[in-house]
């Protein structure tokens, strides 16, 4: 697999495998995949086989990927192309957690910092107690047969 | 006894995560760390068919907790 994708700035992603005995190894551009997409690719992947990183050239990561088990060149090709698609995923949840930071932010900062307000349970709580506490002031409940006597 | 080295780039590796990935497999593992400016360089001593699982163990074992501390803001 080796998929290319050509934009307006002519951007290129070029996935190379490397199939050697049980490792595969491509290289990720950063200019397309930010390190914290890779990163939570890899950290997806560390229970399922070893990883490592290395840095070839100036804003590129060479993936090694190696199968804790034996594994074929399709395999190898398979485990390489879930680890690609998890870094889409990733680099697509970086992008959502960067436009959606600031309504984040906004929201928690209302949560934190602006003056608590009774939610509408409480007050409904302390209507029934008012209530309660005015019909007796000691809250004893009294059976009905006394009542009417 | 075989010897087996490995480069760790400190834009990808952090310096505290391989510390304590050392420290973590010292008694499983020899391994010698140099640091200079860019790398860390980790020289693996292994003596049976098991050094190279080690190894790898090594590695994901640094890269885990590179990224648990770049998640928790200690950039790598």
């Amino acid at each position: 697999m080796s998929p290319q994708t050509d934009s307006s700035e002519s951007t290129t992603v070029e996935l190379t495998y490397n199939i050697d005995e049980r490792q595969v190894s491509f290289d990720v551009h950063e200019d397309v995949f930010v390190l914290d997409a890779i990163y939570g690719a890899a950290y997806l992947f560390v229970d399922r086989c070893w990883l490592f990183l290395a840095r070839p050239a100036d804003k590129v990561v060479r993936v090694h990927l190696k199968t804790k088990e034996e594994a074929d060149e399709a395999a190898l090709d398979e485990l390489a192309g879930e680890f690609a698609n998890e870094l889409l995923n990733q680099a697509m949840r970086v992008r959502i957690g960067e436009s959606t930071a600031t309504l984040r932010e906004y929201t928690m900062a209302r949560a934190f910092f602006t003056t608590p307000v009774q939610s509408s349970i409480d007050a409904l709580l302390a209507e029934l107690d008012a209530e309660e506490l005015e019909e007796d002031d000691l809250e004893i409940s009294v059976p009905w047969e006394e009542t009417g006597a | 006894m075989p010897k087996n080295e490995l480069d760790f780039s400190h834009s990808l590796y952090n310096q505290h995560a391989l510390d304590e990935t050392k420290v973590a497999y010292s008694e499983l593992l020899d391994v010698a760390l140099s640091h200079d400016e860019n790398n860390s360089r980790a020289t693996f001593e292994t003596d049976d068919e098991n050094g190279t699982l080690l190894v790898d163990a090594f590695c994901n074992h640094a890269l885990f907790l590179t990224i648990q501390q770049f998640r928790d803001g200690d950039s790598a």
